[in-house]
């Protein structure tokens, strides 16, 4: 083989100015701690940590709907809580009632009272979230779901309540509409129930009062029922959706590590092979010289 | 005696010749094109004599390896195009895989904001959301339908200005045929062939070149699938045919015919095999990602309900050219996230939700608008990945035929050094003969005294 000059200097140049190109690209990777800057780098690996990124959007998406569930759930149970109270308050009322010394002023205050919290229900059934929309008017929440007053309420708010998705597959109601919780239920209409109650207790000659008021009480605690039914789906509804923020959180993490793996450097690896191509840039540089540095020149003298 | 003179005359100047074609050698190490000359040293002799009469170096050789010389010019023309194929790949591969150029961002976020509005759609911040990330998304499909543009006024450029300089080269290698041609007579005119060869090396970095050295000397030089671009001293010019308008890919044609699928190799070459491969199947790609979009969003639009009431009207359009959106709505009520009946002031989601299913369900064969986007980012990756790998190997198998080349042609100072040593030998045994016959002519006439 005839070596020329041409060749010697080409070779290791090229060896040099490659292994120059693959330094300033560990050093980019080190530097940044980005090792996949574009798909051309490893197409694979990075539709992969695309796919990723938006599956983490859609997650996180996923958990400020559970975010927002737990939120309306919570403040539904409340107000359904204060609506236990308000019955309660109501059994007390009729059982007072009974007491048969009392006069007609004192029947009458009790009657009063009754109407009151007639009129709180009333209120609660159309009470608004943070966000101002009304709790209990299922998907039509931008107006109040009662009209009139409490004696004859009418529901005008969203027969369904809106579907919420927790994932792909699932979505869940996001409230209890105002009808199946105030007026389909096995009491009746339970605003006009403290009207018909109120009713009865005033009227201190009824020849039925005994067995009037002792229907009023089973109408409220066929109330009383029916609201702490209410609560306990929405306490599974609220459960579902602990359990479910768990699960999110522990897959995006999963995706945030495959994602680290795929697109940033392995910093050990880099420095390691940054060492390696130090040395070789470095032998390439002291034999380029010395071969260079041998001519039969020299000894022609 | 007069023999004796000549003989060593003859030596002294046939030397002198090798040291010049040495130092020439020498003088020429760095000189790209260059071909190493040697001298064919030739014994005189006079016919019907038997003692010849010295040496004579007359002829001056090239040393130069044809058929590798060819391998090399192939290689080089194979290499430039998948340079220049790689390059152009791997920038567009960066506007469609970067997070700031690429469609995957803008995209996501809009599928995220439809997905909020559907969570929430009595919010007005929901719905302004979902507007601004519309219209992000509508300029990102604008602005790389304009990279695209950009690239194409580019390569359109390019494309005039390989032309041209292939037209100078073919005009000087018609120049070089006809003084080749020429001096078939006399000695070999070395460095008009070299130049030639050089030339035609240049030729190679701009396109496919295939050359028949003809009896006369001179050589044709064909490109792409056979198309004659020089005969002996005649050209055919290469001309650019512009497109429609500057962002459209011009045209290569010879002698009036559209050449341009027909290049193979060299920069034009990379420019048409990037154009036909990669660019345009993804621009392809890309408008039939634009149309889903519109296509998906406005259907979904006008099977709801607005918050006004009304029935949902189309929000994107697309633009003339193809791939570019615009977004129509500026009215954040005028989203319809609600169903088709619903009344004013509605907060049922179900439409927000039937589009936010349809913006995740299989648009475009068997993917949903994301995977449609990473199915294009991960082709023209691909492409620009085994783009690259091509261009490495080739540029190994160009440093290859260069060593193959250099190996006949190249200079080796040392071999050079030990000519010069031998011919300066040689030189000096031969002024020794001068001497020797003076010696012997001076004792003749001190004989003769």
């Amino acid at each position: 083989m005839r070596v020329t000059q041409s060749m010697l200097y080409g070779q290791t140049l090229q060896s040099i100015s490659d292994g120059q190109a693959r330094l300033v690209k560990l050093q980019d990777a080190l530097s940044s701690g980005v090792r996949l800057r574009q798909a051309a780098d490893d197409p694979g690996a990075m539709t992969r940590a695309m796919r990723n990124d938006d599956r983490l959007l859609q997650l996180e998406r996923f958990a400020d709907n559970l975010r927002a569930l737990e939120s309306r759930y919570g403040i539904m149970d409340d107000e359904m809580g204060v609506v236990t109270d308000v019955l309660h308050r109501a059994r007390e009322l009729i059982v007072q009632g009974g007491n048969a010394a009392l006069d007609p002023g004192a029947l009458q205050g009790l009657a009063g009272e009754l109407r009151i919290l007639g009129e709180d229900v009333f209120r609660i059934a159309n009470t608004r979230d943070g966000q101002g929309n009304y709790l209990f008017a299922g998907n039509l929440d931008g107006a109040p779901p009662f009209t009139g007053d409490y004696t004859a309420a009418s529901y005008v708010g969203g027969a369904v309540a809106r579907q919420v998705p927790i994932d792909e597959f699932t979505s869940l109601s996001d409230s209890l509409t105002g009808d199946d919780v105030f007026q389909n239920t096995p009491a009746g209409d339970l605003m006009a129930l403290f009207e018909d109650l109120a009713a009865v207790v005033e009227n201190g000659a009824s020849a039925t009062r005994q067995a009037d008021l002792a229907a009023g009480l089973d109408r409220l605690d066929l109330a009383l029922d029916h609201i702490v039914a209410q609560r306990v789906t929405l306490g599974k509804g609220l459960q579902r959706v602990e359990s479910e923020r768990d699960r999110i959180e522990a897959a995006g993490i999963q995706l945030q590590i495959d994602s680290s793996a795929l697109r940033d450097t392995d910093i050990a690896e880099a420095v390691s092979a940054m060492s390696q191509e130090l040395t070789s840039l470095e032998a390439a540089r002291a034999t380029f010289s010395q071969i260079q540095g041998l001519s039969l020149f020299d000894y022609l003298r | 005696m007069s023999n004796l003179f000549s003989i060593g005359t003859s030596a002294l100047l046939a030397n002198q010749q090798a040291l010049s074609v040495t130092s020439n050698n020498i003088a020429n190490v760095n000189t790209e094109g260059y071909s190493r000359q040697g001298v064919d040293f030739q014994p005189r002799h006079v016919p019907g004599q038997t003692l010849g009469m010295g040496v004579s170096a007359d002829d001056v050789s090239r040393f130069s390896d044809p058929f590798a010389n060819t391998r090399l010019v192939q290689s080089q023309f194979e290499h430039a195009a998948l340079e220049t194929g790689a390059t152009l790949a791997r920038r567009l591969d960066a506007v469609l895989s970067e997070e700031q150029t690429g469609l995957a961002a803008p995209l996501r976020e809009f599928l995220d904001s439809v997905d909020g509005l559907a969570a929430d759609p009595s919010s007005v911040e929901a719905r302004v959301e979902v507007l601004g990330d519309a219209e992000a998304l509508a300029q990102r499909f604008t602005q790389i339908q304009g990279q695209f543009d950009h690239l194409n006024t580019e390569l359109n450029a390019r494309t005039s200005g390989s032309v041209t300089t292939i037209n100078d080269l073919s005009a000087a290698i018609a120049r070089l045929n006809d003084e080749i041609a020429r001096s078939q007579a006399g000695p070999p005119p070395n460095t008009l062939l070299d130049e030639r060869d050089r030339l035609i090396n240049k030729l190679a970095e701009q396109i496919d070149v295939n050359t028949a050295v003809q009896n006369d000397g001179s050589v044709n030089v064909f490109v792409g699938t056979g198309q004659a671009l020089v005969v002996g001293t005649s050209v055919n010019p290469l001309s650019v045919a512009p497109g429609a308008t500057p962002a459209d890919p011009s045209r290569v044609l010879l002698g009036g015919g559209d050449i341009s699928n027909q290049i193979q190799g060299g920069e034009l070459g990379g420019i048409f095999g990037f154009r036909a491969d990669v660019m345009q199947p993804a621009q392809q790609q890309l408008r039939d990602l634009a149309q889903a979009v519109s296509d998906t969003v406005n259907g979904a639009q006008a099977a709801g309900h607005d918050f006004n009431g009304n029935p949902g009207q189309p929000l994107f359009q697309i633009s003339s050219s193809g791939a570019g959106l615009s977004v129509l709505i500026t009215d954040p009520q005028a989203l319809a996230a609600a169903a088709a009946g619903a009344p004013a002031g509605s907060g049922d989601n179900s439409n927000a939700l039937a589009l936010s299913e349809a913006l995740r369900a299989p648009v475009l064969g068997q993917n949903n608008l994301q995977e449609a986007n990473l199915s294009l980012v991960g082709r023209v990756g691909t492409q620009a990945r085994s783009l690259e790998a091509a261009e490495r190997a080739q540029a190994a198998v160009v440093g290859q035929q260069q060593f193959l080349r250099d190996q006949v042609s190249g200079v080796n100072l040392d071999e050079e050094a030990a000519n010069l040593l031998r011919y300066q030998q040689s030189y000096q045994a031969a002024a020794q003969i001068i001497a020797t016959a003076n010696a012997m002519f001076e004792s003749l006439l001190a004989a003769a005294r």
